[in-house]
C-alpha cells in the first residue's frame, strides 16, 4: 500500500510549519525527511502517526496502521522486554499463546532473547532500539515511522546501524519513513531523501540525485560542502558557451585546485577540515568560498587555476523520482 | 590537625542526632513511663497493658474502624484526584492555577468552617452517624495532600510514554494501568501517607460526622486523656504511634525493593 501525502499544512500560532507538503512513498519504500531541527520534521511524523491533526491537507496509509518508533526509543520502564514487545499485540487482545510465540520469534530475531525478562534501564542504548523495532514491527505495522534512529547513538556505531535498519526494513518488507537531521545518515539509510527547508519540500530524490544535483544552493549547502563558482572561473568546464555565464555547484571532490603563475584566483585563506580543504579565493576582487578534496599544496597568496573534475554517476542512482 | 578537623566534622552529626532524639525519641520515652506508671504513684505497673488486654475487644474495633477508613479515604482520594491532576499536570495558563488553587482548598479552609457545612449537608443526605459519611468527610478534607502529590507525578512523566501507548493500540485503561500507574505509585504513596495520617488522627470531624457512634481510635483515646489517666493514654498513644510507623516501613521497603527491581534509582 502507497502513502499518500496530500497538501498537509500545520501551523502552531502564526507559525506554519508545513506548507501544502504532498508526497507519494511507495508499498516497502525506506524514504527519509531531512532537514535542520525545529522545521517541522517531528510533527510531520506525529501526523503521520495519528498524534496529531494538520490543519489542512490529508494523509492515506491503508488501514492507518502506522506505527512511530519514537526518538528516545520511550520503552515502558516498568515492563520487562518481554512485555514491552509484547504490549502492542496485547493491546489487540491477542490469545496469549500467539503473543507469546511472537514476542519470542521477535527476540530471537533481534538477538534479545537472553534480555527477555530484563528492565529496559539495564539495556544499552543499542539494544534499547531494537527493543523498540521489535515491539514496533511486533503489531506488523503497513508503515513505519522512525523519529531521529541514530541521534542517541556514538559516531562510530552510527552507520553499522543504519544499515542494520536498512536491513531489517528490507527483511520485513514494511513502507518506512524516517526524519532526521544528518545528511550522511540519510544518504546511507534512504531510497530516496525528502529535503525539508522552511516547511516546503524542496527536493525528493535519491541520495545521489539530491547531493549531485541539488536544485537549489540551499538544497546543496544543507546535503553537504559545496563551492557556487561561475562556470566563467572553471578551466575545464564542460558547459556550452552559453552556459558559462552562469554559476555551477561542485562538491569538494569535483574541485581541483591547480597551482599556476597565470591563475586567474589568489588563494587568500586555507583550512583543512579532515576529509576535504576549505579555501578563500579571490578573483577581480571577488571572494569565492571553495572546498576541494584533491590534495595540492596551497599556501596564502599563491594563484591558482580551478579545474573542475567530473566525478562519474551511475544514471540510474540519480533517476528522477519526485 | 588532621584528626582534630575530623572531631570536628563529626560534631554536627553528634548534634543532629541528640536533636532527633529529644524531638521524637524523649516523648516516646515519657509515653512508656506513662504507659507503666501507676496513677498517682512513684511506682511501676502494667495496669495500662493489662486493661487494654481486657478491653481489647473494643479497642481493637476502634483501631479497625480507624484503619479501615485511613486506607478507605487513601483510595477515595486517589480515585477522584487522578484525573483532575492529570488534566492540570497537562494543562498551562492562569486559569489553570485558579481551577488548581479551588480543588486544593479543602487542605486550606479551617476545618470547623468546613466541617459545619458538611454537617448540615450530610443531615439531609442521612450521612451523619455512618461510617460511610465519616469515610466521605475524611477523604473530602483529605484529597488535596494526594492532588498535589499526583499533580507532581504527572508532571514528571513524559506524554510520549502516553502517546507511545495509544500509538500501539492501547486504550486509556490499558495505557493507565501499565503504563502510567506505575510512574504514579511513589507519588500516590507519598500523598496516600499524609492522607492516611490526616484520616486516622482526625478526631473532631470523625466525633462531628461519626457522632460518637462510628467507632474511632481517636474518640476511644480521648476520654482517657480528658479523665487524666495518662498511664492508659500513654499505652494508647504508643499504639497510635505504632501504626503508622510500622505502615510506613513497610511502605517505604516495598518501594523500594519494587524500584531496584526495574534497576530504577531509589
Amino acid at each position: 500500500m502507497n502513502v499518500q501525502v496530500h497538501k498537509l499544512t500545520k501551523r502552531f500560532g502564526e507559525t506554519t510549519v508545513l506548507k501544502n507538503l504532498s508526497f507519494t512513498v511507495s508499498h516497502g519504500e525506506f524514504i527519509s525527511v531531512l532537514g535542520p531541527s525545529g522545521v517541522g520534521k517531528t510533527t510531520l511524523l506525529r501526523i503521520l502517526a495519528s498524534l496529531e491533526s494538520p490543519d489542512s491537507g490529508t494523509v492515506q496509509c491503508g488501514s492507518q496502521n502506522a506505527v512511530l518508533v519514537f526518538q528516545d526509543y520511550v520503552l515502558f520502564p516498568f515492563l520487562t522486554v518481554h512485555q514491552n514487545v509484547a504490549f502492542g499485540l496485547e493491546a489487540r487482545r491477542l490469545p496469549q499463546r500467539e503473543v507469546g510465540a511472537r514476542v519470542g520469534r521477535l527476540l530471537s530475531h533481534f538477538g534479545l532473547s537472553d534480555k527477555a525478562a530484563e528492565y529496559p534501564a539495564r539495556l544499552s542504548a543499542g539494544q534499547k532500539q531494537r527493543v523498540a523495532l521489535a515491539r514496533a514491527l511486533a503489531v506488523e505495522p503497513q508503515l513505519l515511522l522512525l523519529d531521529e534512529p541514530l541521534a542517541n547513538l556514538d559516531k562510530n556505531l552510527k552507520r553499522d546501524t543504519a544499515l542494520y535498519l536498512r536491513g531489517v526494513q528490507r527483511e520485513f518488507g514494511i513502507t518506512t519513513i524516517c526524519v532526521t537531521h544528518d545528511q550522511e545518515e540519510a544518504m546511507v539509510i534512504s531510497d530516496r531523501i525528502a529535503l525539508l527547508l522552511d516547511g516546503e519540500i524542496k527536493q525528493l530524490g535519491t541520495p545521489a540525485a539530491v547531493y549531485y544535483q541539488p536544485n537549489s544552493v540551499a538544497v546543496a549547502r544543507f546535503m553537504g560542502p559545496v563551492s557556487v563558482l561561475p562556470n566563467a572561473l572553471l578551466v575545464c568546464c564542460e558547459a556550452p558557451a552559453g552556459e558559462r555565464s552562469g554559476t555551477c555547484m561542485l562538491r569538494p571532490e569535483q574541485v581541483a585546485l591547480r597551482p599556476s603563475a597565470s591563475g586567474a584566483l589568489t588563494v587568500r585563506e586555507v583550512r583543512l577540515l579532515g576529509l576535504y580543504r576549505f579555501c578563500i579565493l579571490q578573483a577581480e576582487g571577488t571572494d569565492y568560498e571553495v572546498f576541494t578534496s584533491h590534495p595540492v599544496e596551497l599556501h596564502r597568496g599563491q594563484r591558482v587555476d580551478i579545474d573542475r573534475v567530473r566525478v562519474s554517476i551511475d544514471k540510474e542512482a540519480v533517476r528522477e523520482t519526485v | 590537625m588532621c584528626e582534630r578537623s575530623a572531631r570536628a566534622s563529626r560534631r554536627p552529626d553528634v548534634v543532629r542526632l541528640a536533636l532527633i532524639i529529644a524531638l521524637f525519641g524523649l516523648p516516646v520515652i515519657m509515653l512508656l513511663t506513662s504507659s507503666l506508671s501507676a496513677r498517682g504513684a512513684a511506682t511501676l505497673t502494667l495496669r495500662a497493658w493489662r486493661y487494654l488486654f481486657a478491653e481489647r475487644r473494643t479497642f481493637l474495633t476502634a483501631l479497625a474502624s480507624s484503619l479501615g477508613y485511613g486506607f478507605s479515604a487513601m483510595v477515595v482520594a486517589f480515585a477522584s484526584s487522578v484525573l483532575p491532576a492529570k488534566a492540570l499536570a497537562r494543562a498551562h495558563g492562569s486559569r489553570i492555577a485558579v481551577v488548581e488553587a479551588i480543588l486544593l482548598a479543602p487542605a486550606l479552609l479551617p476545618s470547623i468552617t468546613f466541617a459545619i457545612g458538611v454537617h448540615q449537608l450530610f443531615i439531609r443526605a442521612g450521612l451523619v452517624d455512618t461510617w460511610i459519611g465519616v469515610l466521605l468527610v475524611l477523604s473530602f478534607v483529605s484529597y488535596p495532600y494526594m492532588l498535589r502529590a499526583l499533580i507532581a507525578s504527572y508532571e514528571s512523566i513524559d506524554p510520549a510514554y502516553e502517546q507511545c501507548a495509544r500509538n500501539l493500540g492501547a486504550g486509556a485503561l490499558r495505557t493507565f494501568v501499565r503504563v502510567e500507574l506505575p510512574f504514579l505509585l511513589p507519588g500516590a504513596v507519598a500523598g496516600g501517607s499524609v492522607v492516611f495520617l490526616v484520616a486516622f488522627s482526625d478526631y473532631f470531624l470523625v466525633f462531628l460526622i461519626g457522632g460518637g457512634i462510628v467507632p474511632a481510635f481517636t474518640s476511644y483515646l480521648v476520654p482517657f486523656i480528658r479523665s487524666a489517666d495518662y498511664s492508659i493514654a500513654g499505652a494508647l498513644s504508643l499504639v497510635f504511634l505504632l501504626v503508622p510507623v510500622v505502615l510506613f516501613v513497610l511502605q517505604d521497603r516495598a518501594l523500594t525493593v519494587l524500584l531496584r527491581r526495574r534497576g530504577m534509582a531509589v
